[in-house]
């Protein structure tokens, strides 16, 4: 029999080892930061080790259903940490020129990747509402984090505002669907739906204001305000966490949410996220094209990518999961990259958020402008890079599932959006350097970045291994 | 005469509760610490929601969720006025309509 | 094989790209090699081909889809067209670059382009096919871009990729569309399910997003404009790109598809429309061209017009005349483009008004160029002739009305009229026509082998002109036969039909156009038109333009930048999604069902509603005094109070207990807070504003309100009597919900105390290191603000709170309570002490709260593994019932132990979260004024 404590071990050395350097961190001279990080590091590799390592194939609920260790689990956690551990190397240079390499930063990145964690595995309301807490607290407060800046903490305010209401919408609604079934467990909740008990005005009732939570912590139209506000304000390494590992876990609890507890209102919630992914897909696109600043054109590209995800998500069945979770997990890889690389022409006192800081990037650093042509070009869904496949795969999940007219829609939209991707490509290629300063780098970032920029060219040109490992974990998760 | 309150007497009270919080907003969309009250209120509709469903439906498991959003609650309302305080220290104002720097 | 003719370009190209930056001089020669090779794979592919078979090999991709490669005669033509035409190209290239223009770069590029063209051509799953066709616009973007230093080179690149680009994608949506349809994306069932296609209600949509894909790579009206753009080119990948592959390839696709997609009405008139008017408008500008190459783009658009129009026509015929024409166009007009390269490169310009009679210096390239001119134009003799009589019969048998059956025919003639009339002005404007005007060089005739593919060309064209079915009847019968994919209809490939209506159109045009050219030539000068009404880039401009303007509006008008209108559109957004999906009538909703009254509940009752009407009083007071905010917080903190009384009803105790310590900690936060803040509130909103607002608001909570109205109780399955049925036995309390929270919650409980410390830890992160300036806050936080009563109650309070969590911590496994309402007491003392008592400096103490923190969490976490080492479920306790005095019995549960944990972090949390910023009021000790010391 396997131990109870299994499912959750990668979490407890998580929160075991957040303890520690914090408290470590007190007492370490400045000059042994790097002992944190490097503490950091080692813990983020264990929780990938051990889960692997507890990879089940059938799925296994603890502690009295509250969680669920399953194959879709385990992949997510397991990019998690992979996704956290990257941003960390990319950010190390970052945050220590502005003085931010601190042990808090360390300690709060680790409890958001633990809030993450417990998303992702969370089986009940109760579970799925704290891991939420847990990542949107580590979040606003990270997004604050440099004390100084006007930017910073105006968009922390912004975020947590909103971001708070946006939870007392979902916790409402969550309530909603409780009373009308009784229980807090998604699963049990599915029956409950299904054998057709459930109070079916309470249901709808609630189903609205959960979708609309759903769609704010996604940042779909018209739930996107904060989007392009924090990733603008806050310091770039915040920006790469936010754009990052807790897309996965929003699509955790989309899934979790959508796809297991309200299954049964399947025919309710698909058109809401029509709705959601067609504004999204359009207006991220069409604003993104207005932007000058490359951090608020990855916002709005977020918000259009994370409709494409939805459009993929609505057809509600495996392909479409897949197809989603493909996305999800190709717009994670791309833009760690992308920000990798933002965070790579980044200074002291300079930040290379402006589209014009990329001008003759190709006359700088030839190699750097291929890594950024290249994740533009899967932004874009140029073939044979990655974005390609992740679009293939949810238009064709839409077309399949009779969507046709949105699928048109969603080429158009992607057809807007490749013209301010190829603008950077142009500014980098076409232009003439004006700073011609050196870009300097640690070995490790270096060669991270590299790999990040080559593997959307190579997952593009194979992209079958890991759509294989998506429709598994989630064949295996019970998603048939 | 004077009836026993019925759960339906209580879910009124919480969406009372959650139109008030909704309605705070609307009305004061200028100073953040007023916002930062409403969504207490929000929060504690919510509870009353749950409490009052637990309660009738004899299930503790909405009971143990509460306490959740008490603690959840509790640590949000001190994240956001820290970052109120930040705020006001680095900008000088805690009124919404100042915040115009990000925009675009 | 078949996967070999495509990476042998591609792997060429990256060693090209490696070998070329050292070796400059290498790189033609690899192309050439790696060009030639694939002709070599080709004529070992041509006996099968030839005998009617179909190659192919495949390898899979991904779930339902190979990278499938298909030959049959269509493909194995053009794959021969990219290939051939390619070597010549590069030989032709090897002269034309100058010696500033690196090599490696532009082969690379070219075989990169030669290996996708080639990809698309011998695709045979259809998403093979839009990947490859991706690639050619990207790698034609490289290419016309080569000369980067231009403007106008980068600009041309860009609208190319733009179009074809997003022509793709179109073709993309249109696949998909077939794919669903068929439920296949291989080519032999997509061609094999015509029918089943055209009967499909998505036909018309996946019809208009393939032909969006094809006219916008064919250059056709309205797409047409990128094509003289992207004349910037280099002209070698003019000749490559712009006559003989990339623009062929929307015409290939059509012919590829046409077994699937063709033989309906859609088809006719989308297709055949589209291609007569690019056909006559293309001709007709191209006349009024001053640039050699930008005559030679507009009459590639208008010929790819001509092809498109033939296989519109929708006719077996028609198909085998658009085939033929199609091949014979990519000889005379590659060497056409070779030619004006030429003489751009050894004139140094190719601006007709400036190129006059080069006939004197370069006789060899002007008769070659002359004859070219002359099978474009569909001089008898030549190969032009015979494809483009075939294009005049067709147009005789289009069956339909009657006003499209003259229509077509005269369009033809028409244009044919203007295609002389161009071809003849190429020539006579080039090289007769008097003296050439201030040109830069002198002209000359150029090397040898840089003529050669020209030579190469022009021989093919007149050798197919005049023994067409010995020169090119198998290849055109294999490349017809797999485009139509099925028999052949009966054709004949002479050269005398004898006098018959086509004769007479070609008659007609050759003397019109004759008579049209000189006819311009005398009455407007043709070299003083310079610019032309019909201008696809200014669309192309005002497209951007709109689209630019239409992000600023949508920037502008949305709610961006501003909280509140994010506010505001959050909440309405929430309101009308739930207002649309109709759950807002409350009047449809069933009446309540009020159970009956005993007289206890009547008494409840009473107090209920007492409780409840304070709740909604103080919670509306909040809202309308929040002017005042102290008040208003006092409200907000008694209507948590009430809320709390409500719970008490409920018979939740534990739970009352809890939101009345949180709801306390809260207020006293919020009380610390606004301490600090400005005392004056923000300006009031205009009266308008605020009842547009009040009515919003009030909309908002009645739809709220109204729609509770309709839950109704009704009995429901509940997992409680499970709880109960174990909270004994198992956890060793009776207190359910606080045995719930240790043993069966204990997971979330820890998570509960570790959202706590992170609050915590993150106020002290974000504030705990600012240091106020010295004066910031004199006269509010003078040292002897507090009187002294308060003082001594407070310090009192502070035992007896102490005593209180003790009680509470220990009971707590029997009795409401436990380590978090512990912890939450005795914070609660710890601050009231702190904040009635002398103001101290920033003692030592902030950042022993964090190790507090520390401790708790991980005495927490240690207990819950202490638990699973000895093979208990997390904190599942294991238990001992010592008997205390006064207490009584002790639970000595592990989970007392994790309640201990709980206990230190609640306390660290609360004091760090409540003190810290408290500690702001403090004058530094380093930064210490007159009276900031107590």
């Amino acid at each position: 029999m396997t131990h109870a404590l299994l499912p959750v071990l990668p979490e407890a050395v998580l929160l075991a080892a957040a303890c520690t350097v914090l408290l470590l961190d007190l007492f370490l001279p400045p000059s042994r930061r790097h002992w944190s990080f490097w503490l950091t590091q080692a813990t983020l590799l264990a929780c990938a080790a051990i889960t692997v390592a507890t990879a089940e194939l059938q799925p296994l609920h603890a502690f009295g259903g509250l969680v669920v260790d399953d194959m879709l689990s385990d992949f997510l956690k397991l990019l998690s940490c992979v996704a956290v551990s990257t941003m960390l190397f990319y950010s190390r240079g970052y945050l220590a020129v502005r003085g931010l390499f601190r042990g808090e930063v360390l300690v709060l990145t680790m409890l958001a990747l633990l809030g993450m964690m417990v998303m992702i595995s969370a089986a009940s309301f109760l579970t799925l509402y704290l891991g939420l807490e847990l990542l949107a607290l580590c979040l606003y407060s990270m997004v604050a984090m440099h004390r100084t800046s006007n930017a910073a903490s105006e968009a922390a305010m912004k975020y947590f505002v909103l971001g708070a209401l946006a939870s007392g919408m979902l916790l409402y609604g969550m309530s909603m669907v409780y009373g009308a079934t009784g229980s807090l467990d998604i699963h049990r909740i599915a029956r409950v739906i299904h054998a057709g008990q459930g109070n079916g005005t309470v249901l709808l009732f609630g189903l609205v204001f959960v979708v609309s939570g759903i769609a704010f912590k996604l940042g779909a139209v018209p739930y996107h305000m904060w989007v392009p506000d924090v990733y603008h304000g806050a310091p770039t390494a915040v920006t790469l966490l936010i754009g990052t590992a807790p897309k996965l876990a929003a699509f955790a609890l989309t899934l979790r949410l959508l796809g297991v507890a309200l299954a049964g209102l399947e025919f309710d919630w698909q058109g809401m996220l029509i709705v959601l992914s067609l504004l999204s897909m359009v207006l991220g696109n069409v604003t993104a094209i207005a932007q000058t600043n490359i951090k608020r054109m990855l916002a709005y590209s977020t918000i259009a990518n994370m409709g494409f995800m939805l459009l993929g998500f609505l057809a509600a069945n495996l392909a479409g999961y897949s197809a989603a979770m493909f996305y999800v997990v190709a717009y994670v890889l791309t833009s760690l990259a992308s920000f990798g690389v933002v965070m790579l022409l980044a200074r002291e006192g300079f930040e290379a958020d402006r589209i014009e800081d990329f001008r003759g990037l190709n006359q700088r650093s030839p190699w750097w402008a291929f890594i950024m042509l290249l994740v533009m070009f899967s932004l874009a869904g140029v073939p044979p890079t990655l974005g390609f496949y992740a679009k293939f795969a949810v238009i064709e999940a839409a077309v399949g599932a009779g969507f046709i007219w949105l699928a048109v829609a969603a080429v158009l939209a992607s057809l807007v959006g490749a013209f301010y991707y190829l603008r950077v490509v142009k500014v980098m290629y076409f232009e003439d350097a004006v700073d011609t300063t050196p870009i300097v780098a640690r070995g490790d970032n270096r060669a991270l970045l590299s790999a990040n920029g080559l593997a959307l060219l190579l997952f593009g040109i194979l992209p079958q291994p890991l759509m294989g490992l998506c429709v598994v974990a989630l064949a295996q998760s019970g998603f048939l | 005469m004077i009836t026993a309150p019925a759960l339906a007497h209580y879910l009124v009270l919480g969406a009372i509760l959650f139109a008030i919080a909704m309605a705070g907003i609307f009305l004061n969309r200028k100073n953040v610490i007023i916002l930062l009250m409403a969504i207490e209120l929000m929060l504690l509709a919510v509870n009353m929601n749950f409490i009052a469903f637990s309660s009738f439906m004899d299930d503790m498991a909405g009971q143990v969720f509460v306490f959740f959003i008490l603690t959840v609650a509790a640590a949000e309302s001190a994240i956001g006025l820290a970052i109120l305080v930040l705020l006001f220290r680095n900008v000088g104002t805690i009124n919404v309509e100042d915040l115009d720097r990000l925009k675009g | 094989m078949l996967f070999a003719l495509i990476l042998v370009p591609f792997f060429a190209s990256v060693l090209v790209a490696a070998v070329g930056v050292r070796r400059p001089r290498v790189a033609p020669w690899l192309a050439g090699l790696a060009a030639l090779a694939c002709c070599a794979l080709l004529a070992v592919a041509a006996p099968a081909v030839f005998s009617g078979a179909v190659l192919r090999s495949a390898v899979p991709w991904f779930a339902g889809v190979d990278v499938a490669l298909r030959m049959d005669g269509l493909a194995f033509t053009f794959a021969l067209l990219v290939c051939a035409i390619g070597a010549l190209v590069v030989l032709y290239a090897a002269y034309y670059l100058s010696p500033d223009d690196p090599p490696g770069r532009f082969f690379a590029s070219l075989l990169a382009f030669m290996g996708a063209m080639l990809g698309v051509v011998l695709a045979g799953d259809l998403i093979v096919l839009v990947v490859f066709w991706e690639l050619t616009s990207v790698t034609s973007f490289l290419l016309i871009g080569f000369w980067k230093h231009r403007a106008d080179a980068r600009q041309g690149a860009r609208m190319a990729l733009a179009i074809t680009g997003g022509g793709g994608l179109c073709l993309l949506a249109g696949v998909l569309l077939i794919g669903h349809i068929v439920g296949s994306y291989d080519l032999d069932r997509v061609l094999a399910a015509g029918d089943l296609i055209r009967a499909h209600p998505a036909y018309v949509p996946a019809l208009v997003l393939v032909l969006l894909g094809a006219f916008t790579k064919s250059a056709q009206f309205p797409f047409h404009f990128w094509l003289p753009h992207a004349m910037a080119a280099p002209t070698p990948v003019s000749a490559y790109l712009h006559s003989a592959t990339m623009v062929k390839a929307g015409v290939f696709l059509l012919a590829r598809l046409y077994p699937a997609l063709g033989m309906s009405e859609p088809w006719f008139y989308l297709v055949g429309t589209t291609g007569l008017v690019t056909m006559v408008l293309g001709a007709a500008v191209a006349l009024f061209q001053q640039d050699l190459k930008g005559l030679l783009a507009y009459s590639t658009i208008s010929q790819l017009g001509l092809i498109t129009l033939l296989f519109g026509l929708d006719s077996r015929l028609a198909v085998v005349a658009g085939v033929f024409h199609l091949l014979n166009h990519a000889a005379f007009k590659a060497s056409l483009f070779m030619a004006a390269g030429i003489i751009d490169h050894e004139a140094g310009s190719r601006d007709m008004r400036q190129l006059n009679g080069l006939w004197k210096t370069m006789p060899i390239t002007g008769t070659l160029a002359i004859v070219a001119c002359g099978a474009m134009a569909g001089v008898p003799l030549l190969n032009g002739f015979l494809s483009k009589e075939m294009f005049f019969a067709e147009t005789l048998f289009v069956e339909s009305h009657r006003a499209i059956e003259w229509v077509v025919p005269v369009a033809a003639t028409v244009a044919g009229l203007f295609g002389v009339a161009y071809s003849l002005r190429f020539i006579h404007d080039v090289f007769f026509n008097g003296e050439p005007v201030g040109l830069p060089r002198t002209p000359h005739e150029p090397p040898r082998w840089m003529r050669a593919p020209v030579e190469v060309l022009v021989v093919v064209c007149v050798v197919v002109g005049v023994l067409p079915t010995l020169a090119i009847g198998p290849l055109l019968a294999v490349a017809a036969g797999g485009a139509l994919g099925g028999p052949l209809p009966e054709y004949s490939l002479a050269l005398w039909h004898g006098f018959n209506r086509p004769l007479l159109m070609s008659a007609l045009a050759t003397a019109g156009g004759v008579a049209l050219y000189f006819g311009l030539q005398r009455w407007i000068d043709l070299h003083s038109v310079t610019r032309l009404p019909v201008g696809g880039k200014h669309l192309f401009d005002a497209a951007l333009g709109g689209l630019q303007r239409l992000a600023d509006a949508a920037t502008r008008v949305l709610p961006f930048g501003s909280l509140p209108r994010m506010l505001v559109w959050l909440l309405l957004a929430v309101l009308f999604a739930a207002g649309w999906h109709g759950v807002v009538p409350p009047l449809a909703a069933p009446p309540l069902r009020v159970p009956a009254l005993g007289p206890d509940d009547a008494a409840l009752a009473e107090i209920a509603i007492v409780v409840w009407t304070l709740a909604i009083a103080t919670a509306i007071a909040a809202t309308v005094t929040y002017r005042q905010r102290f008040t208003a917080l006092i409200f907000v903190g008694v209507t948590g109070l009430m809320v709390s009384l409500v719970f008490v009803l409920l018979s939740a105790p534990d739970l009352a207990l809890t939101q009345l310590l949180v709801e306390v900690v809260t207020v006293m936060l919020m009380m610390v807070v606004l301490h600090f803040l400005p005392q004056s509130a923000p300006a009031e909103p205009s009266p308008w504003r605020k009842w547009r607002d009040a009515a919003i608001a009030a909309a908002a909570g009645l739809g709220v309100t109204g729609i509770v109205y309709a839950v109704l109780t009704r009995p429901l399955s509940s997992i409680s009597p499970f709880y109960l049925a174990r909270a004994l036995p198992e956890g060793g309390g009776t207190n359910t919900v606080n045995v719930i929270i240790v043993d069966f919650r204990g997971f979330d409980t820890l998570g509960e105390i570790a959202v706590l410390g992170i609050a915590a830890l993150i106020v002290h992160a974000l504030l705990g290191r600012f240091r106020v300036p010295a004066g910031y806050l004199t006269g509010t936080a003078t040292p002897d603000w507090n009187p002294l009563l308060v003082r001594t109650v407070a310090q009192s309070l502070l035992p007896l709170a102490a005593l209180v969590a003790a009680y509470l911590f220990l009971r707590g496994h029997n009795l409401p309570g436990g380590g978090f309402a512990a912890g939450l007491v005795f914070a609660a003392a710890i601050v009231v002490t702190r904040v009635a008592g002398p103001v101290t400096g920033s003692g030592p103490m902030s950042t022993a709260y964090p190790s507090v923190i520390g401790a708790g969490l991980l005495v927490a976490c240690a207990t819950g593994l202490g638990s699973a080492w000895f093979g208990h479920p997390f904190l599942t306790s294991t238990f001992a019932h010592p008997v205390l005095p006064i207490i009584g019995e002790l639970p000595l549960a592990s989970a007392a132990l994790f309640d201990l944990g709980v206990f230190l972090a609640v306390v660290g949390a609360t004091l760090l979260a409540l003190l810290v910023p408290g500690l702001l009021a403090d004058p530094p000790a380093d930064a210490a004024g007159p009276g900031a010391t107590p």
